[in-house]
């Protein structure tokens, strides 16, 4: 029976209306002050106040500011020690994620209820080993090429589905 | 970060090269300026550049550094950054530039600026960015979730800044340089480039950890952004014989 690879992304938007914890304040505010910081860079003889203006008049400005905005919280991130917030298995550990992505999804430097981030948080690699109703059965490798050869014991958590929750890479390896 | 004991670049170089591997060897190098910055080496070999703001009138012995565009791989900071940081190698080799920026207010009589934020940012050794998917003699390479060779520091009461890196590497159609913007109370005053001499930027590339990559053929008076800019953009560097390296 072919292994079945795959990696999990999880998106955590953050704006005004749905900032709760410490984290997503911390994220929102800074990120919306480097907002305006760097949109300094395109705005010195042109009157852009929004992201969406800035964008569509200097399209090299995606992704070049939202990097630049997205660094501002990397030790923020760093913070989160590997686990993704607001995700947790069937039995409330965590899920630990190994990248992340900032996305700036619209910000405008007159009105701060417009500044809305994501964070896309991926997983490692995990095997996929079965769907048990609404919940994915997984595994993490215990590193490259070790699954069991000799064995079909694993060990295992249980994660179930959420509208958040995506698989962005797939790989069906023969067994 | 003072150079006690300047030496000319021959010297330098000389000493460099005597049968060494520049190894852990720093070129000290830089310091320039570029708008509102003065070069860490402005002490030792007496240029003076300072910077404040565009638009101000200039007072003072100083003048702002060229404004330059900041490239495609600039990236910012704030409180949670994990920018903000003297040491911007996260394992990078190279070999050792350590470098100071002084930032004055050409509006003020060339004050010192303390409390200016000054970033910078440059690519490795082999010419890439952090930050970026990006492209160059070795292929692509994701470095999306790096942050190497970036920087963010407020001056002190001196207008200083200070980090600790890795001199610069390059790639196909720009001539060796970094990248550096300067605000002042969160405003923009000044996105500029600095440039290395030629005589090290040859000395460097041809060490061990640089050979690889070779020559830059592009030099700054070919260098359309760094050209016109020589004056006031190009870094003083010299031997740091504490770190054996580059200031």
């Amino acid at each position: 029976m072919p292994l079945i690879r795959i990696r999990l992304v999880f998106r955590q938007v953050i704006d005004a209306s749905t900032a709760r914890t410490d984290f997503e304040k911390a994220v929102l505010t800074d990120t919306y002050h480097e907002f305006r910081v760097q949109i300094q860079t395109y705005t010195a003889d042109r009157p852009f106040t929004s992201w969406q203006q800035l964008r569509t008049a200097i399209p090299q400005s995606d992704p070049a500011l939202p990097i630049r905005v997205g660094f501002a919280i990397g030790l923020y991130v760093s913070g989160l020690n590997g686990q993704i917030p607001g995700l947790t298995d069937v039995l409330g550990q965590p899920v630990v994620f190994t990248d992340y992505l900032f996305s700036l999804l619209d910000s405008d430097t007159t009105d701060p209820t417009r500044h809305r981030v994501a964070l896309t948080y991926l997983t490692d690699t995990l095997i996929w080993l079965d769907t048990v109703g609404n919940t994915l059965l997984l595994s993490l490798p215990t590193g490259p090429g070790t699954e069991p050869a000799t064995s079909h014991r694993y060990d295992t958590f249980m994660l179930d589905r959420h509208p958040s929750l995506s698989i962005v890479s797939y790989e069906k390896v023969p067994a | 970060m003072k150079i006690d004991a300047p030496i000319s670049r021959l010297d330098f170089l000389r000493k460099a090269f005597a049968g060494t591997a520049l190894a852990p060897v720093l070129l000290q190098a830089c310091s320039q300026d570029t708008t509102g910055i003065a070069p860490a080496g402005t002490n030792a070999t007496g240029t003076t550049t300072g910077v404040g703001s565009t638009t101000g009138t200039t007072t003072g012995n100083c003048v702002v550094t060229d404004t330059e565009t900041d490239g495609p791989y600039p990236l910012y900071n704030s409180r949670g950054s994990a920018l903000q940081r003297v040491d911007i190698r996260e394992g990078k080799t190279g070999l050792q530039l350590d470098m100071v920026f002084t930032v004055k207010n050409v509006s003020n009589s060339c004050a010192l600026l303390p409390n200016a934020r000054v970033d910078i940012w440059y690519c490795d050794k082999d010419g890439y960015y952090s930050g970026y998917s990006n492209s160059g003699y070795l292929g692509t390479q994701n470095n999306t979730t790096r942050t190497f060779l970036r920087g963010l520091q407020y001056a002190d009461a001196s207008g200083q800044v200070t980090f600790t890196g890795i001199y610069p590497g390059w790639y196909q159609g720009r001539a060796t340089h970094l990248h550096v913007q300067v605000y002042v109370d969160n405003s923009l005053k000044l996105t500029t480039q600095v440039a290395f001499p030629e005589e090290i930027n040859t000395a460097v590339y041809t060490t061990d950890l640089y050979k690889a990559h070779g020559q830059n053929s592009l030099k700054n008076t070919g260098d359309g952004i760094l050209r016109d800019s020589l004056g006031n953009e190009l870094a003083t560097v010299v031997a740091n014989a504490t770190s054996g390296g580059i200031r």
